[in-house]
Protein backbone atom coordinates (compact mmCIF):
# COMPACT_ATOMS: atom_id res chain seq x y z
CA UNK A 1 0.00 0.00 0.00
CA UNK A 2 1.07 3.28 -0.39
CA UNK A 3 -0.12 7.11 0.15
CA UNK A 4 0.14 10.37 -1.42
CA UNK A 5 1.75 13.24 1.32
CA UNK A 6 1.76 15.97 -0.16
CA UNK A 7 1.01 17.34 -3.72
CA UNK A 8 1.65 21.23 -5.77
CA UNK A 9 0.97 22.69 -9.08
CA UNK A 10 3.40 25.55 -10.80
CA UNK A 11 0.68 28.09 -11.39
CA UNK A 12 -1.13 27.71 -15.02
CA UNK A 13 -0.89 30.30 -17.60
CA UNK A 14 -2.02 30.34 -21.13
CA UNK A 15 0.80 33.12 -21.95
CA UNK A 16 4.96 31.87 -20.02
CA UNK A 17 7.13 34.83 -19.17
CA UNK A 18 10.21 35.10 -21.34
CA UNK A 19 12.76 33.00 -19.70
CA UNK A 20 10.05 30.51 -18.84
CA UNK A 21 11.53 26.38 -19.04
CA UNK A 22 9.92 23.61 -18.70
CA UNK A 23 12.57 22.31 -15.37
CA UNK A 24 11.68 25.54 -13.79
CA UNK A 25 7.95 24.63 -14.29
CA UNK A 26 8.86 21.18 -13.02
CA UNK A 27 10.48 21.96 -10.64
CA UNK A 28 8.18 24.86 -8.83
CA UNK A 29 5.24 22.28 -8.56
CA UNK A 30 7.84 19.35 -7.26
CA UNK A 31 8.70 21.87 -4.20
CA UNK A 32 5.18 22.82 -3.65
CA UNK A 33 4.08 19.17 -3.09
CA UNK A 34 7.64 18.14 -1.11
CA UNK A 35 6.78 21.38 0.87
CA UNK A 36 3.46 20.13 1.31
CA UNK A 37 4.64 16.89 2.45
CA UNK A 38 6.73 17.65 5.61
CA UNK A 39 9.45 16.14 4.30
CA UNK A 40 12.60 17.40 3.80
CA UNK A 41 14.13 17.73 0.22
CA UNK A 42 16.96 15.21 0.74
CA UNK A 43 14.36 12.84 2.03
CA UNK A 44 13.62 12.42 -1.59
CA UNK A 45 14.71 8.83 -2.90
CA UNK A 46 13.06 8.12 -6.07
CA UNK A 47 11.66 10.50 -9.10
CA UNK A 48 9.87 10.26 -11.80
CA UNK A 49 8.74 12.65 -14.42
CA UNK A 50 6.75 13.14 -17.37
CA UNK A 51 7.07 15.97 -19.96
CA UNK A 52 6.85 16.31 -23.46
CA UNK A 53 9.27 19.43 -24.17
CA UNK A 54 12.21 18.43 -21.55
CA UNK A 55 14.11 17.61 -24.15
CA UNK A 56 17.41 17.80 -24.39
CA UNK A 57 17.28 16.50 -20.52
CA UNK A 58 16.40 13.50 -19.25
CA UNK A 59 14.85 12.59 -15.89
CA UNK A 60 18.16 12.21 -14.58
CA UNK A 61 18.96 15.60 -15.75
CA UNK A 62 16.27 17.10 -14.08
CA UNK A 63 17.09 15.41 -11.21
CA UNK A 64 20.93 16.66 -11.01
CA UNK A 65 19.30 20.01 -11.80
CA UNK A 66 16.55 20.20 -9.09
CA UNK A 67 19.82 19.57 -6.65
CA UNK A 68 17.92 16.15 -5.54
CA UNK A 69 20.12 13.35 -3.87
CA UNK A 70 21.26 9.77 -5.09
CA UNK A 71 17.79 8.28 -6.09
CA UNK A 72 17.16 4.60 -5.56
CA UNK A 73 14.35 4.72 -8.45
CA UNK A 74 14.19 6.72 -11.56
CA UNK A 75 11.38 6.55 -13.78
CA UNK A 76 10.73 8.79 -16.97
CA UNK A 77 6.80 8.27 -18.71
CA UNK A 78 5.99 9.12 -22.24
CA UNK A 79 2.28 8.43 -21.55
CA UNK A 80 1.00 11.86 -21.87
CA UNK A 81 -2.64 12.04 -20.54
CA UNK A 82 -2.49 8.55 -19.04
CA UNK A 83 1.69 9.22 -17.53
CA UNK A 84 0.25 10.72 -13.80
CA UNK A 85 -1.98 7.20 -13.83
CA UNK A 86 1.17 5.05 -15.28
CA UNK A 87 3.66 6.99 -12.57
CA UNK A 88 1.36 6.17 -10.05
CA UNK A 89 1.23 2.98 -10.60
CA UNK A 90 4.89 2.28 -10.85
CA UNK A 91 5.03 4.15 -7.50
CA UNK A 92 3.20 2.44 -5.76
CA UNK A 93 5.74 -1.00 -7.04
CA UNK A 94 8.64 0.90 -6.27
CA UNK A 95 7.55 1.47 -2.72
CA UNK A 96 6.11 -1.90 -2.22
CA UNK A 97 9.35 -3.24 -3.21
CA UNK A 98 11.07 -0.85 -0.90
CA UNK A 99 13.36 0.76 -4.17
CA UNK A 100 12.51 3.91 -2.61
CA UNK A 101 11.18 5.84 0.47
CA UNK A 102 9.50 8.64 -0.93
CA UNK A 103 9.10 9.34 -4.68
CA UNK A 104 8.32 12.36 -6.06
CA UNK A 105 6.55 12.51 -9.18
CA UNK A 106 6.09 15.45 -11.62
CA UNK A 107 4.54 16.11 -15.01
CA UNK A 108 3.91 19.03 -17.34
CA UNK A 109 5.35 21.47 -19.90
CA UNK A 110 5.92 25.37 -21.19
CA UNK A 111 3.62 24.95 -23.54
CA UNK A 112 3.22 28.33 -25.43
CA UNK A 113 2.17 28.29 -29.21
CA UNK A 114 5.29 27.83 -30.62
CA UNK A 115 5.87 25.08 -28.30
CA UNK A 116 2.18 23.26 -29.23
CA UNK A 117 2.65 23.64 -32.38
CA UNK A 118 6.17 21.69 -32.38
CA UNK A 119 4.48 19.22 -30.25
CA UNK A 120 1.54 18.19 -32.27
CA UNK A 121 3.15 18.52 -36.08
CA UNK A 122 5.69 15.45 -34.65
CA UNK A 123 3.46 13.70 -32.00
CA UNK A 124 4.69 10.43 -33.56
CA UNK A 125 5.68 8.88 -36.78
CA UNK A 126 1.48 8.07 -37.84
CA UNK A 127 0.67 12.16 -37.17
CA UNK A 128 4.02 13.26 -38.84
CA UNK A 129 3.60 11.28 -41.96
CA UNK A 130 -0.38 10.88 -42.48
CA UNK A 131 -2.11 13.62 -40.48
CA UNK A 132 0.06 16.80 -40.44
CA UNK A 133 0.24 16.81 -44.20
CA UNK A 134 -3.44 16.59 -44.64
CA UNK A 135 -3.28 19.37 -43.13
CA UNK A 136 -4.28 18.26 -39.75
CA UNK A 137 -2.90 20.41 -37.05
CA UNK A 138 -3.74 19.00 -33.76
CA UNK A 139 -6.56 16.74 -32.98
CA UNK A 140 -9.41 18.41 -33.09
CA UNK A 141 -10.40 17.03 -36.26
CA UNK A 142 -10.33 13.34 -34.84
CA UNK A 143 -12.69 14.17 -31.89
CA UNK A 144 -14.95 16.31 -33.60
CA UNK A 145 -15.42 12.91 -36.05
CA UNK A 146 -15.67 10.63 -33.05
CA UNK A 147 -17.81 13.60 -30.62
CA UNK A 148 -20.10 12.99 -33.98
CA UNK A 149 -20.09 9.44 -33.81
CA UNK A 150 -20.59 9.32 -29.76
CA UNK A 151 -24.24 11.91 -30.82
CA UNK A 152 -25.61 9.69 -33.15
CA UNK A 153 -24.90 6.65 -30.90
CA UNK A 154 -26.06 7.82 -27.63
CA UNK A 155 -28.72 9.94 -29.13
CA UNK A 156 -27.07 13.48 -27.52
CA UNK A 157 -27.44 16.99 -28.31
CA UNK A 158 -24.97 19.58 -28.23
CA UNK A 159 -26.33 21.07 -25.28
CA UNK A 160 -25.89 17.93 -23.28
CA UNK A 161 -22.04 18.47 -23.89
CA UNK A 162 -22.43 22.34 -22.94
CA UNK A 163 -23.59 21.53 -19.46
CA UNK A 164 -20.53 19.62 -19.00
CA UNK A 165 -18.57 22.92 -20.19
CA UNK A 166 -20.71 24.91 -18.12
CA UNK A 167 -20.63 22.65 -14.94
CA UNK A 168 -16.32 22.70 -14.97
CA UNK A 169 -16.83 26.23 -16.09
CA UNK A 170 -18.63 26.83 -12.35
CA UNK A 171 -15.84 24.92 -10.60
CA UNK A 172 -13.42 26.57 -11.94
CA UNK A 173 -14.83 29.92 -10.80
CA UNK A 174 -13.75 28.80 -6.96
CA UNK A 175 -10.44 27.31 -8.05
CA UNK A 176 -7.71 30.30 -8.39
CA UNK A 177 -5.30 28.38 -10.31
CA UNK A 178 -7.47 27.70 -13.16
CA UNK A 179 -7.13 30.00 -16.37
CA UNK A 180 -10.53 30.32 -17.01
CA UNK A 181 -12.74 31.34 -14.40
CA UNK A 182 -15.38 33.62 -15.93
CA UNK A 183 -18.85 32.46 -15.64
CA UNK A 184 -20.29 30.88 -19.40
CA UNK A 185 -23.86 30.92 -20.83
CA UNK A 186 -25.39 27.92 -22.96
CA UNK A 187 -26.06 30.90 -25.63
CA UNK A 188 -21.89 31.64 -24.98
CA UNK A 189 -21.06 27.84 -25.35
CA UNK A 190 -23.45 27.10 -28.37
CA UNK A 191 -22.58 30.32 -29.81
CA UNK A 192 -18.71 30.41 -29.65
CA UNK A 193 -16.57 29.93 -32.96
CA UNK A 194 -16.59 26.65 -34.53
CA UNK A 195 -13.37 24.80 -34.85
CA UNK A 196 -14.74 21.61 -36.41
CA UNK A 197 -17.57 20.65 -36.62
CA UNK A 198 -19.40 19.60 -33.79
CA UNK A 199 -16.59 20.91 -31.83
CA UNK A 200 -17.01 25.19 -30.62
CA UNK A 201 -13.76 26.19 -29.37
CA UNK A 202 -15.15 25.75 -25.41
CA UNK A 203 -15.26 21.79 -26.46
CA UNK A 204 -11.36 21.69 -26.96
CA UNK A 205 -8.73 22.47 -24.35
CA UNK A 206 -6.64 25.41 -24.00
CA UNK A 207 -2.53 24.24 -23.79
CA UNK A 208 -1.28 26.08 -20.61
CA UNK A 209 2.45 25.77 -19.37
CA UNK A 210 2.07 24.47 -15.97
CA UNK A 211 2.73 21.57 -13.89
CA UNK A 212 1.58 18.82 -10.85
CA UNK A 213 3.43 16.89 -8.36
CA UNK A 214 2.72 14.40 -6.10
CA UNK A 215 5.10 12.91 -3.49
CA UNK A 216 4.43 8.91 -2.46
CA UNK A 217 5.36 7.05 0.24
CA UNK A 218 4.92 3.94 1.53
CA UNK A 219 2.08 3.25 3.72
CA UNK A 220 3.76 1.72 6.59
CA UNK A 221 6.37 3.80 6.35
CA UNK A 222 4.67 6.58 7.87
CA UNK A 223 7.55 7.56 10.48
CA UNK A 224 10.23 8.37 11.54
CA UNK A 225 10.65 10.08 8.06
CA UNK A 226 6.96 10.24 7.27
CA UNK A 227 6.19 13.90 6.90
CA UNK A 228 4.28 15.76 9.17
CA UNK A 229 2.09 17.80 6.31
CA UNK A 230 -2.34 17.92 5.88
CA UNK A 231 -2.32 15.32 3.21
CA UNK A 232 -2.57 11.71 3.48
CA UNK A 233 -4.36 9.99 0.43
CA UNK A 234 -4.28 5.87 0.33
CA UNK A 235 -3.88 4.93 -3.09
CA UNK A 236 -6.16 2.40 -3.32
CA UNK A 237 -5.72 1.17 -7.11
CA UNK A 238 -3.48 2.01 -9.93
CA UNK A 239 -4.28 0.41 -13.04
CA UNK A 240 -3.30 1.23 -16.51
CA UNK A 241 -3.94 0.01 -20.28
CA UNK A 242 -1.02 1.08 -23.18
CA UNK A 243 -1.66 0.31 -26.95
CA UNK A 244 -5.34 -0.36 -27.38
CA UNK A 245 -5.46 -0.41 -31.26
CA UNK A 246 -6.73 2.61 -32.44
CA UNK A 247 -7.53 1.12 -35.58
CA UNK A 248 -9.93 -1.46 -33.92
CA UNK A 249 -13.08 0.47 -32.87
CA UNK A 250 -14.88 3.72 -33.45
CA UNK A 251 -13.04 5.50 -30.28
CA UNK A 252 -16.70 6.05 -28.13
CA UNK A 253 -14.61 3.35 -26.05
CA UNK A 254 -11.58 3.74 -24.05
CA UNK A 255 -8.83 0.98 -22.85
CA UNK A 256 -11.11 1.88 -19.29
CA UNK A 257 -13.48 -0.40 -20.25
CA UNK A 258 -11.45 -3.56 -19.13
CA UNK A 259 -8.94 -1.29 -16.71
CA UNK A 260 -12.38 -0.18 -14.42
CA UNK A 261 -13.41 -3.67 -13.23
CA UNK A 262 -9.98 -4.36 -12.02
CA UNK A 263 -10.02 -1.14 -10.27
CA UNK A 264 -13.33 -1.45 -8.61
CA UNK A 265 -12.15 -4.58 -7.44
CA UNK A 266 -8.60 -3.38 -5.77
CA UNK A 267 -10.57 -0.28 -4.49
CA UNK A 268 -13.46 -2.59 -2.69
CA UNK A 269 -16.34 -0.49 -3.56
CA UNK A 270 -17.74 0.65 -6.99
CA UNK A 271 -18.56 4.20 -8.84
CA UNK A 272 -21.67 4.74 -6.40
CA UNK A 273 -19.24 5.28 -3.45
CA UNK A 274 -17.40 8.12 -4.93
CA UNK A 275 -17.87 11.42 -3.64
CA UNK A 276 -15.49 13.23 -6.30
CA UNK A 277 -14.46 12.39 -9.95
CA UNK A 278 -11.78 13.76 -11.98
CA UNK A 279 -11.82 11.88 -15.93
CA UNK A 280 -9.41 13.23 -18.57
CA UNK A 281 -11.54 15.92 -20.00
CA UNK A 282 -9.16 16.91 -23.33
CA UNK A 283 -12.91 16.87 -25.05
CA UNK A 284 -16.14 16.55 -23.64
CA UNK A 285 -16.95 13.26 -25.66
CA UNK A 286 -14.40 11.74 -23.86
CA UNK A 287 -15.85 12.89 -20.41
CA UNK A 288 -18.71 11.19 -21.65
CA UNK A 289 -16.91 7.80 -22.96
CA UNK A 290 -15.06 7.59 -19.74
CA UNK A 291 -18.74 8.20 -17.51
CA UNK A 292 -19.91 4.90 -19.03
CA UNK A 293 -15.91 3.08 -19.53
CA UNK A 294 -15.95 3.12 -15.22
CA UNK A 295 -19.43 2.49 -14.94
CA UNK A 296 -20.70 6.06 -13.42
CA UNK A 297 -23.76 6.02 -15.82
CA UNK A 298 -25.50 4.02 -18.35
CA UNK A 299 -25.47 4.13 -22.36
CA UNK A 300 -29.19 4.70 -22.36
CA UNK A 301 -28.91 7.15 -19.38
CA UNK A 302 -26.15 9.40 -20.33
CA UNK A 303 -28.19 12.82 -20.78
CA UNK A 304 -29.83 12.72 -17.83
CA UNK A 305 -26.76 12.21 -15.76
CA UNK A 306 -25.05 14.74 -17.57
CA UNK A 307 -28.51 17.25 -16.70
CA UNK A 308 -29.08 15.96 -13.28
CA UNK A 309 -25.68 14.56 -11.95
CA UNK A 310 -23.32 16.58 -13.18
CA UNK A 311 -24.57 19.60 -13.90
CA UNK A 312 -26.36 20.11 -10.41
CA UNK A 313 -22.81 19.16 -8.69
CA UNK A 314 -24.95 16.43 -7.48
CA UNK A 315 -21.59 14.31 -8.64
CA UNK A 316 -18.71 16.40 -8.46
CA UNK A 317 -17.01 16.34 -11.69
CA UNK A 318 -13.74 17.92 -12.30
CA UNK A 319 -14.24 19.99 -9.75
CA UNK A 320 -10.92 22.37 -10.80
CA UNK A 321 -12.62 23.13 -13.47
CA UNK A 322 -10.96 20.26 -15.62
CA UNK A 323 -8.60 20.66 -18.48
CA UNK A 324 -11.36 22.34 -19.96
CA UNK A 325 -11.16 25.32 -18.16
CA UNK A 326 -7.94 25.38 -15.98
CA UNK A 327 -5.96 24.56 -19.09
CA UNK A 328 -3.94 21.15 -20.67
CA UNK A 329 -0.52 21.73 -19.10
CA UNK A 330 1.01 19.29 -21.54
CA UNK A 331 1.96 16.46 -19.90
CA UNK A 332 0.80 18.01 -16.71
CA UNK A 333 -2.51 16.93 -17.79
CA UNK A 334 -2.01 13.60 -16.82
CA UNK A 335 -1.64 14.17 -13.23
CA UNK A 336 -4.13 17.26 -13.28
CA UNK A 337 -6.88 15.39 -11.86
CA UNK A 338 -4.53 13.66 -9.02
CA UNK A 339 -3.37 17.01 -7.34
CA UNK A 340 -6.90 18.29 -7.48
CA UNK A 341 -8.20 14.71 -5.87
CA UNK A 342 -5.43 15.04 -3.17
CA UNK A 343 -6.61 18.67 -2.06
CA UNK A 344 -10.11 17.46 -2.01
CA UNK A 345 -9.72 14.92 0.18
CA UNK A 346 -7.29 16.66 2.55
CA UNK A 347 -10.02 19.23 2.86
CA UNK A 348 -7.47 21.78 1.32
CA UNK A 349 -10.08 22.64 -1.83
CA UNK A 350 -11.32 26.34 -1.16
CA UNK A 351 -13.63 27.42 -3.25
CA UNK A 352 -15.07 24.18 -4.47
CA UNK A 353 -14.38 21.74 -1.52
CA UNK A 354 -16.76 19.35 -1.53
CA UNK A 355 -17.48 18.52 2.19
CA UNK A 356 -16.62 15.25 3.50
CA UNK A 357 -14.96 14.36 0.72
CA UNK A 358 -13.09 10.64 0.90
CA UNK A 359 -13.40 8.63 -1.80
CA UNK A 360 -12.17 9.85 -5.22
CA UNK A 361 -11.48 8.24 -8.77
CA UNK A 362 -8.78 9.79 -11.11
CA UNK A 363 -8.74 8.30 -15.00
CA UNK A 364 -5.81 9.21 -17.46
CA UNK A 365 -6.44 9.03 -20.90
CA UNK A 366 -3.50 9.90 -23.86
CA UNK A 367 -1.33 9.32 -26.70
CA UNK A 368 -3.09 9.67 -29.90
CA UNK A 369 -1.39 6.36 -32.24
CA UNK A 370 -3.28 7.67 -35.58
CA UNK A 371 -6.58 8.15 -34.45
CA UNK A 372 -7.68 8.24 -30.77
CA UNK A 373 -5.82 7.07 -27.44
CA UNK A 374 -3.95 4.09 -27.03
CA UNK A 375 -3.68 4.63 -23.13
CA UNK A 376 -5.67 4.64 -20.21
CA UNK A 377 -5.56 4.35 -16.87
CA UNK A 378 -7.50 4.87 -13.70
CA UNK A 379 -6.58 5.73 -10.02
CA UNK A 380 -9.07 4.84 -6.95
CA UNK A 381 -7.73 7.22 -3.88
CA UNK A 382 -9.22 7.54 -0.13
CA UNK A 383 -8.76 9.84 2.34
CA UNK A 384 -6.39 8.08 4.87
CA UNK B 1 -4.41 6.14 -57.94
CA UNK B 2 -4.02 3.39 -55.45
CA UNK B 3 -2.96 2.96 -51.81
CA UNK B 4 -1.68 -0.29 -51.13
CA UNK B 5 -2.90 -1.57 -47.44
CA UNK B 6 -0.35 -4.39 -46.14
CA UNK B 7 -2.01 -8.09 -45.82
CA UNK B 8 0.28 -10.61 -43.04
CA UNK B 9 1.38 -13.24 -45.38
CA UNK B 10 0.64 -15.59 -42.42
CA UNK B 11 -2.81 -14.75 -41.26
CA UNK B 12 -4.33 -12.07 -43.63
CA UNK B 13 -4.74 -9.51 -41.19
CA UNK B 14 -4.80 -5.97 -43.03
CA UNK B 15 -3.09 -2.81 -42.03
CA UNK B 16 -2.32 0.64 -42.66
CA UNK B 17 0.61 1.69 -42.41
CA UNK B 18 3.07 -0.70 -42.53
CA UNK B 19 4.26 -2.14 -38.86
CA UNK B 20 7.10 -4.08 -38.31
CA UNK B 21 5.30 -7.29 -37.36
CA UNK B 22 1.37 -8.67 -37.19
CA UNK B 23 -0.54 -7.55 -34.28
CA UNK B 24 -3.01 -10.67 -34.80
CA UNK B 25 0.21 -13.30 -35.13
CA UNK B 26 3.25 -11.69 -34.92
CA UNK B 27 3.89 -12.79 -38.41
CA UNK B 28 7.08 -10.13 -40.45
CA UNK B 29 6.12 -10.89 -43.78
CA UNK B 30 3.49 -8.58 -45.32
CA UNK B 31 2.25 -8.16 -48.88
CA UNK B 32 0.94 -4.98 -50.46
CA UNK B 33 -2.60 -4.87 -51.44
CA UNK B 34 -3.84 -2.59 -53.70
CA UNK B 35 -6.85 -0.21 -52.68
CA UNK B 36 -8.53 2.52 -54.63
CA UNK B 37 -12.06 3.22 -52.90
CA UNK B 38 -13.40 3.61 -49.28
CA UNK B 39 -16.32 4.28 -47.38
CA UNK B 40 -16.84 7.34 -45.16
CA UNK B 41 -17.60 6.88 -41.49
CA UNK B 42 -17.18 10.59 -40.63
CA UNK B 43 -16.07 13.91 -42.29
CA UNK B 44 -15.75 17.23 -40.54
CA UNK B 45 -14.90 20.09 -42.35
CA UNK B 46 -11.27 22.32 -41.56
CA UNK B 47 -10.55 26.00 -41.90
CA UNK B 48 -8.47 24.86 -45.03
CA UNK B 49 -11.28 23.97 -47.31
CA UNK B 50 -10.73 20.74 -47.27
CA UNK B 51 -12.63 17.84 -44.68
CA UNK B 52 -11.13 15.43 -42.41
CA UNK B 53 -12.82 12.10 -43.06
CA UNK B 54 -12.48 8.86 -41.68
CA UNK B 55 -12.45 5.98 -44.12
CA UNK B 56 -12.90 2.35 -44.72
CA UNK B 57 -10.62 1.00 -46.75
CA UNK B 58 -11.64 -3.17 -46.78
CA UNK B 59 -11.92 -2.81 -43.08
CA UNK B 60 -8.85 -0.41 -42.58
CA UNK B 61 -9.66 2.68 -40.44
CA UNK B 62 -7.69 5.50 -42.46
CA UNK B 63 -7.65 9.25 -42.02
CA UNK B 64 -7.66 11.18 -44.76
CA UNK B 65 -8.83 14.73 -46.72
CA UNK B 66 -11.27 15.16 -49.06
CA UNK B 67 -11.37 18.74 -51.35
CA UNK B 68 -15.45 18.46 -50.47
CA UNK B 69 -17.74 17.33 -47.96
CA UNK B 70 -18.63 14.03 -47.69
CA UNK B 71 -21.60 12.24 -46.21
CA UNK B 72 -21.41 9.53 -44.00
CA UNK B 73 -21.52 5.95 -45.92
CA UNK B 74 -20.38 7.97 -49.03
CA UNK B 75 -17.81 5.88 -51.58
CA UNK B 76 -14.67 7.71 -52.14
CA UNK B 77 -12.01 7.01 -55.01
CA UNK B 78 -8.53 7.76 -54.20
CA UNK B 79 -6.74 10.70 -56.13
CA UNK B 80 -3.84 11.20 -54.53
CA UNK B 81 -1.02 9.96 -52.18
CA UNK B 82 2.49 11.51 -51.46
CA UNK B 83 3.26 8.06 -51.39
CA UNK B 84 1.20 5.06 -51.59
CA UNK B 85 4.09 2.37 -50.27
CA UNK B 86 2.71 3.05 -47.05
CA UNK B 87 3.51 6.86 -45.87
CA UNK B 88 2.08 10.12 -46.90
CA UNK B 89 -1.40 11.63 -46.66
CA UNK B 90 -3.98 10.57 -48.46
CA UNK B 91 -6.55 12.35 -49.98
CA UNK B 92 -9.88 11.10 -51.26
CA UNK B 93 -12.42 12.31 -53.69
CA UNK B 94 -15.66 11.22 -54.23
CA UNK B 95 -16.98 8.57 -56.26
CA UNK B 96 -19.92 9.12 -59.02
CA UNK B 97 -22.40 9.18 -56.85
CA UNK B 98 -21.75 12.39 -54.61
CA UNK B 99 -24.68 14.36 -52.58
CA UNK B 100 -23.27 17.11 -50.73
CA UNK B 101 -23.57 16.63 -47.24
CA UNK B 102 -26.49 18.70 -45.48
CA UNK B 103 -26.01 20.35 -42.13
CA UNK B 104 -28.13 17.86 -40.52
CA UNK B 105 -26.02 15.16 -41.75
CA UNK B 106 -22.80 16.79 -40.47
CA UNK B 107 -24.07 17.31 -37.29
CA UNK B 108 -26.28 14.16 -36.01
Amino acid sequence: MADIIGAGEAPYTRHPQDGTTTARVLFRAARQAVDESGIAWSDIDGLGVSSFTLEPDHAVDLAWRMGLGELGWLHQDTNGGASGVSMLQAAVDAVEAGRAENILLIAGDRMDMSDFEHLVSRYNSATAEHLAPLPMSGPNALFALLTQRQMSALGLAREDYGHLVLSQRRWASGNPGAVYREPMTMAQYLEAPVVAPPLGRYDCVPPVTGADAVVVQAADRASPSGGSGRARVRILAAEITYNVDDQDTDGLTTGLRGVAPRAWKRAGFGPEDLDVVHVYDDYPAMNIAQFLDIGLCAEGDVSRFIREEVATGRTPVNTSGGQLSAGQAGAGAGMHGVVEAVRQLSGRAPGRQITGASRAAVTGYGMVLYRYGACAGMTVLEAA
Amino acid sequence: MTIHLFRCQDCGFRCFPVRLACRRCGGEGFEPVPATRGRVLGATPTSVGVAVVDVDVDGVRLVASCPVMPTVGEELRLAASSETSGSGSLLFVPGAQHTPAQESEQHP
